[in-house]
């Protein structure tokens, strides 16, 4: 197994072998952000191409300092965040109130049904959890993927997003207590 | 407001202190304590349905990355390409500095470089050198409106 360290040496000096290796290895973490921001599967497939060609031109600048992953998660959380940009800007089919529209048939929705094991609450809590964060704007999902998921700090978040903590505490506050409301209501529901 | 919202995010995150908390839950309701309570299980929720996402078709991910990267002419990265420019233009540079050493006469003519050509009228300045051996000369004229016929370069 190659070293990460070594795989990037190679691809700076220009192996695509290597860094094919590397697309392997974090792609699946890419493809997740970008999905878990734009709710479409053939969207975040897009991203995640754009992620690791962005990531190839600019390997020289990549300065070590964080991991690679994290620099790539940076990439596609922009990229994500700048395809709902353009098209809230530009409204099109697939687009409700400014909000992108959750793809049923997405083969990789988190949404579809868990795995044998998981119980009837968490499996409902899922479905629930999947509409609250789709009820929310891109910028608001991103910051709480981020720290819920991924666990970036708030100064990470902020670098990520090119925004203040302040803004990031904002957004998390907001974000937080809208799924809780949204859990809470359809909890009601039931 | 703000000031609450910093302590509510930091207290979901369970990083207030001790003092801090218990002065903090006393603002909130049954409620939004409970709702806050709850968090540790969407949180859960929340990583556990990030980690059932998968690629599709994740060679083909690879694959057409690779094609992009192959399309753009971009085979190696653009700073290999930078300091591969930046090596062939030193080189050139450097090629031309020793050239010029070379084949560029320096300081003042030889000597067997001669004056072959003198001033005819006032105010006209001539001179010329010639290349040692005889191989060339070099002649300026400078303010003459006309050279005489009967004038011969001596």
């Amino acid at each position: 197994m190659d070293d990460e360290n070594d795989l990037l040496a190679r691809a700076r000096s220009g192996d695509t072998v290597a860094f094919d290796r590397l697309i392997s290895l974090h792609r699946q973490r890419v493809f997740a952000i970008a999905y878990q921001i734009l709710r479409n599967e053939d969207d975040a497939m897009d991203i995640a191409q754009e992620t690791f060609t962005k990531a190839w031109q600019s390997l020289g600048k990549f300065d070590g300092r964080h991991p690679l992953g994290t620099w790539l998660h940076r990439i596609a959380t922009n990229a994500a965040i700048d395809v709902v940009r353009r098209r809230q800007a530009r409204p099109q089919c697939g687009l409700e109130g400014g909000e992108l529209a959750v793809d049923a048939a997405s083969r990789t929705t988190p949404s579809a049904p868990p795995p044998p094991g998981v119980g009837m609450d968490l499996r409902e809590l899922r479905a629930r959890l999947d509409r609250a964060l789709a009820s929310l704007s891109a910028e608001h999902r991103a910051v709480i993927v981020l720290r819920e998921v991924d666990e970036l700090s708030y100064e990470e978040i902020a670098k990520c997003l090119h925004t203040s903590v302040g803004t990031v505490m904002s957004r998390l506050y907001y974000a937080r207590r809208h799924l809780q409301a949204r859990l809470k209501e359809t909890h009601e529901e039931f | 407001m703000k000031n609450f919202e910093s302590q509510y995010n930091r207290w979901i995150d369970g990083s207030l202190s001790g003092p801090e908390c218990e002065a903090f839950e006393a603002q909130l309701g049954d409620a939004e304590r409970r709702a806050a309570a709850d968090w540790t299980v969407v949180r859960a929720a929340m990583k556990e349905a990030a980690g059932e996402i998968r690629v599709a078709h994740p060679d083909f991910l690879n694959s057409r990355v690779l094609e992009l990267i192959a399309r753009a002419g971009r085979a190696e990265p653009r700073p290999a390409r930078t300091f591969r420019l930046a090596w062939g233009g030193a080189a050139c540079l450097a090629l031309a500095v020793v050239l010029t050493a070379i084949f560029l006469p320096r300081g003042t003519p030889g000597p067997f470089s001669t004056t072959v050509v003198s001033a005819w009228a006032p105010g006209t300045s001539a001179g010329a050198f010639a290349a040692p051996g005889g191989r060339g000369a070099v002649i300026w004229i400078d303010a003459a409106a006309y050279i005489p016929a009967e004038e011969s370069v001596r």
